[in-house]
């Protein structure tokens, strides 16, 4: 038996009453901290509050037109107006911001997979697999983004609305992935030199825990970071290419299509309630996404959880 | 098992050989050249016998192969060629359904305190995945107790089991990591550097550590370092390594009090020696390591050798045994007549 | 050595107190330092990681970075003037002129892109009013002197074509370019192989004799400090716990932590087997007790230990121990001091 660790007993309270906080919590202690990037949180999840129980509680469909209330401006029964087809702007609003705020999802959780699978295969397995699925990578990371994905998008404008908003996130989905696979090739690279990786082998462990109980928990902080920030430039793009008419179209709204509004003049000088909200909401998501993203990628910064 | 199962072999010492590596080779490519290709050889025709209950320290400087060698015998780096003989089976010819149950015989002891455990996993978590892996228990008290048995056999008090490896410090870590070797209950262990990233005090408590457990499971280690002074408090026999060769390998006491090769005897002077009256011999030893991809000619190591003649420019020596089991790389192997203790 | 006449003073470190303000709290990383270097003598800093040897350096060429701040004592150099509260300027000015520092690894201390000689000349340059082809020939010279064979070829090499021990010879020409009084190394040896940590112990030991250079070596090795040293300064925890001359620590060390640290390192003279150990761990430097660091892991720890600081006691002329053991024998209050 060691007797090495002879321990006062003053030292056993102390060490004992330290707190034992796991590497999760301890990022979760980091970003709580990081007021920006809490404010950031707490915006996005009032606006996706709003999307997905606004339109619950307003009680109206897409198709409810107030003829009688034609191009009106706020008021108490329309807060933010109705636009020329006597439609509740706020509503549309709303209905519009989930949409924006699923293709955004749908599309980030694309990119993930597509990214963690490709690059996780590349960097595990190694020689001819890597170099032809980095080869591959390079491929679709090389194809110019927003010409590809306006082309894309005009070549499937007979897509109805409902099913157009399921094929614009994959459109994105399929042409982001290629940084993140990257980015995820190259940690996994150096976890492999990583000498508890080499422990994992000489204990003789299955592939299966291998990566899933090691290499992956590596990876996630890298992972979880470049979702949120590609889901905010999905949403991005989404209102970029329904602001062109290529992406989602009336009657479905999302933010980009209510923006696409200002492009009439007369709409873009008397009629600001139609189209500035989206803008603004579109505005506000982002920036939120955006510092949640940033706050994450300090709280999860691996140099510090030693 | 498909393997034949051999005679196992007894040492001179009557004791029982537990491994037996036959001239052990690990080459490395380097650059991409298609047609040129040059190798490092890391490990370069090593043989020797580990017998059963001992520490074989194996010392060299950096780059000399010894880390590669350790990872070579228990296949974390795929040998280039050689045997490895394991309690009469041919390691190198199983497959990895078969090594994966041979591991849990044949552990290994990492260097870096550090990268040696994963960042994500607490104690008990890494402790116990090797247990439920290799089926000894499910889930449960049961485990749990044999968990916190195996920390306080290596100085764990309970309350660390649910910590994180950031929250120790590098011995407390490298205490984890023996822990996580022993989990399966080896009787052999590779131990590569264990200590030299741990501070003096600290050392000595780990190095104790190791052989308490020694004593108590009969466990045969393999102890690769770069310091001799180390090696000779923890080893019964020693063999030192030069650019991918054993030049001489024996007994603690042959190898300290009569070492044979000339590079055993400069790495020897060239260590300080805790006493001020006594002078740090200026090291016979010249010059620096050469690269293991151009290797010298004849003996590698004559353009560092203080007794080069031409012989050693033209000829790779043989091993000789200069007193038993004391074999030693070189042409003037029990010429010289240097005495360093007394 | 000379035991009686002692040579001029050149640095004067009164009471120093460098603390790190963390996220998690003050570190005190070095908490009331006392020393004195002299001219012409190698001084060892030993300790373990985390005892604040480096920190020590770094504060005397002001180094230390935020969140670190020297928050007080007074760093005296040869002339008379306080180096802490020095203006950046002043101190550059000092720094690589009169003091300068070698560093563990070598690789990183050069910078990749430069050629040496270009690196060597950079400080010569900064620092002496001298012409680019004097510059030159000085980097030629200070590689010849550091035993580097070929010194005109090495100056037009970029640091990875040399291997571990060219490069720290490279650093040590570079840091004595101007002919500074003190070189500070900080564990100059540590990143290299046994027999050429033995090369470049016995070529700062030559240097030492022929430029007529003090050394302030750290390490943690305590061979390298026999075979180095003048003097010893034993850190624990911030504090120098002992100071000695290297022949009477080594013959007589009196605080229980030198005694630990000499009989817990492995040496080729001593027998195998068993290794006497320090219990425990160094404490962290945020949760410090009120009392000696050292109690915790003290064998010959009493009641008041934990009570409260140890006073530094004199042994013999030169040999303080900071240790309630030797109250009585303490030279200071015989004498009245």
């Amino acid at each position: 038996m060691s007797k090495d660790q002879v321990i006062e007993p003053n030292v056993v309270v102390r060490e004992e009453d330290q707190e034992v906080l796991g590497p999760w919590r301890i990022a979760w202690n980091k970003f709580k901290k990081n007021k920006i990037a809490m404010a950031g949180l707490i915006l996005f999840v009032i606006i996706v509050f709003a999307v997905i129980f606004g339109p619950i509680i307003m009680g109206q469909s897409v198709n409810d037109f107030d003829f009688a209330a034609k191009g009106q401006g706020p008021s108490l029964s329309h807060l933010l107006g109705t636009d020329e087809q006597g439609r509740d702007v706020l509503f549309r609003l709303l209905l519009g911001g989930r949409i924006s705020i699923l293709v955004g999802v749908v599309s980030a959780v694309i990119t993930v997979l597509l990214g963690v699978i490709i690059g996780g295969a590349a960097g595990y397995y190694g020689g001819l697999i890597d170099n032809l699925l980095m080869r591959f990578t390079e491929i679709i990371y090389s194809l110019p983004f927003t010409p590809m994905i306006i082309a894309l998008g005009a070549t499937m404008m007979w897509v109805e609305g409902n099913i157009k908003m399921i094929v614009v996130s994959f459109l994105i989905g399929l042409l982001s992935w290629p940084t993140l696979a990257r980015l995820v090739r190259g940690q996994i690279l150096s976890l492999r030199e990583q000498e508890f990786m080499q422990a994992c082998e000489s204990l003789g462990l299955s592939d299966f825990s291998k990566i899933f109980k090691h290499l992956i928990p590596n990876v996630l902080s890298i992972v979880i970071v470049n979702a949120t920030l590609s889901m905010a430039s999905a949403i991005l793009t989404e209102a970029g290419l329904s602001f062109l008419g290529m992406g989602v179209t009336e009657p479905t709204p999302t933010w980009g299509n209510l923006m696409q509004l200002a492009r009439d003049i007369s709409r873009f000088q008397n009629m600001p309630w139609t189209w500035m909200p989206a803008g603004v909401m579109c505005f506000l998501t982002v920036i939120s996404i955006n510092l949640v993203g940033e706050g994450l990628r300090d709280a999860l910064d691996p140099k510090d959880v030693r | 098992m498909s393997e034949q199962v051999k005679d196992v072999q007894v040492g001179p010492n009557g004791k029982k050989v537990i491994l037996e590596v036959k001239n052990l080779t690990k080459h490395f490519p380097v650059g991409k050249g298609r047609f040129n290709k040059q190798f490092v050889k890391a490990v370069d025709g090593v043989s020797f016998r580990l017998y059963e209950g001992e520490t074989l320290g194996l010392v060299g400087e950096s780059g000399c192969g010894k880390s590669t060698l350790g990872r070579a015998i228990i296949r974390l780096h795929e040998p280039t060629s050689g045997e490895v003989i394991f309690k009469g089976e041919n390691v190198l010819a199983k497959s990895r359904k078969e090594m994966r149950k041979l591991r849990e015989d044949m552990q290994f002891i990492f260097q870096d305190p550090y990268s040696s455990l994963n960042p994500r996993m607490n104690i008990y978590n890494i402790l116990s995945e090797p247990l439920v892996a290799h089926g000894y228990f499910k889930r449960g008290n049961e485990l749990k107790e044999h968990v916190l048995e195996l920390m306080k056999k290596c100085g764990l008090p309970p309350y660390y089991c649910y910590r994180y490896p950031h929250q120790f410090s590098g011995g407390q870590r490298q205490r984890i990591g023996i822990a996580r070797s022993l989990a399966l209950d080896p009787t052999f262990i590779i131990c590569d550097e264990p200590v030299s990233a741990l501070d003096v005090s600290i050392q000595s408590q780990i190095l104790n550590l190791m052989m308490d457990l020694q004593e108590e499971q009969k466990i045969s280690y393999i102890f690769i370092s770069h310091d001799l002074s180390v090696v000779k408090h923890i080893s019964d026999r020693v063999g030192v390594m030069y650019l991918g060769s054993i030049v001489e390998i024996a007994d603690k006491d042959q190898i300290f009090n009569n070492p044979q090769h000339p590079y055993t005897m400069s790495l020897m002077a060239a260590i300080p020696k805790p006493d001020p009256n006594e002078h740090l011999e200026m090291s016979m030893i010249k010059g620096e390591i050469p690269s293991n991809v151009n290797l010298p000619s004849g003996c590698k190591f004559h353009p560092r050798c203080p007794f080069a003649k031409d012989i050693c420019k033209q000829t790779d020596p043989v091993e000789k045994e200069v007193a038993p089991d004391h074999f030693v790389k070189c042409h003037f192997a029990g010429e010289f007549n240097v005495k360093t203790e007394d | 050595m000379a035991e009686l006449v002692r040579n001029k003073k050149l640095l004067d470190v009164r009471d120093l107190k460098v603390y790190f303000y963390t996220e998690k709290g003050v570190s005190k990383a070095v908490d009331g330092n006392n020393f004195r270097m002299y001219e012409n003598e190698t001084l060892a800093i030993v300790g373990e990681s985390g005892c604040g040897k480096s920190v020590t350096a770094m504060s005397i060429l002001g180094l230390v970075d935020e969140p670190g701040k020297i928050v007080d004592g007074s760093i005296v150099e040869y002339e008379g003037k306080n180096m802490v509260g020095m203006s950046d300027e002043e101190i550059r000015d000092i720094r690589g002129n009169e003091i300068s520092m070698i560093f563990q690894e070598p690789m990183t201390s050069l910078n990749p892109v430069f050629k040496i000689g270009d690196q060597i000349m950079e400080a010569v340059l900064l620092h002496e009013d001298v012409t680019k082809e004097e510059a030159k020939a000085r980097a030629v010279e200070m590689l010849t002197l550091v035993g580097i064979a070929r010194p005109e070829k090495v100056v037009t090499d970029y640091p990875h074509q040399l291997s571990g021990g060219m490069r720290q010879r490279v650093m040590i020409a570079m840091a004595l370019a101007c002919n500074p009084k003190l070189l500070i190394a900080d564990e100059p040896t540590t990143a290299l192989d046994v027999t050429i940590q033995a090369q470049i112990l016995s070529l700062m030991n030559d240097l030492k004799k022929k430029l007529g250079t003090s050394i302030m070596l750290i390490t943690h090795d305590l061979g390298v400090v026999a075979q180095m040293a003048d003097n010893v300064n034993v850190m624990y925890a911030g504090k120098v716990v002992e100071t000695a001359p290297v022949k009477e620590l080594f013959a007589n060390p009196k605080h229980p932590y030198t005694k630990g640290l000499m009989a817990s390192m492995p040496s080729l003279n001593t027998e195998g087997g068993r290794l006497a150990t320090i219990e425990g761990s160094v404490p962290n430097s945020l949760y410090l007790p009120k009392g000696c660091y050292f109690a915790d892991r003290c064998p010959n720890v009493m009641d008041k230990c934990r009570e409260s600081q140890p006073p530094t006691c004199k042994i013999k002329s030169r040999h303080h121990v900071s240790c309630f053991l030797y109250e009585d024998v303490d030279l200071n209050k015989k004498e009245g001091k």
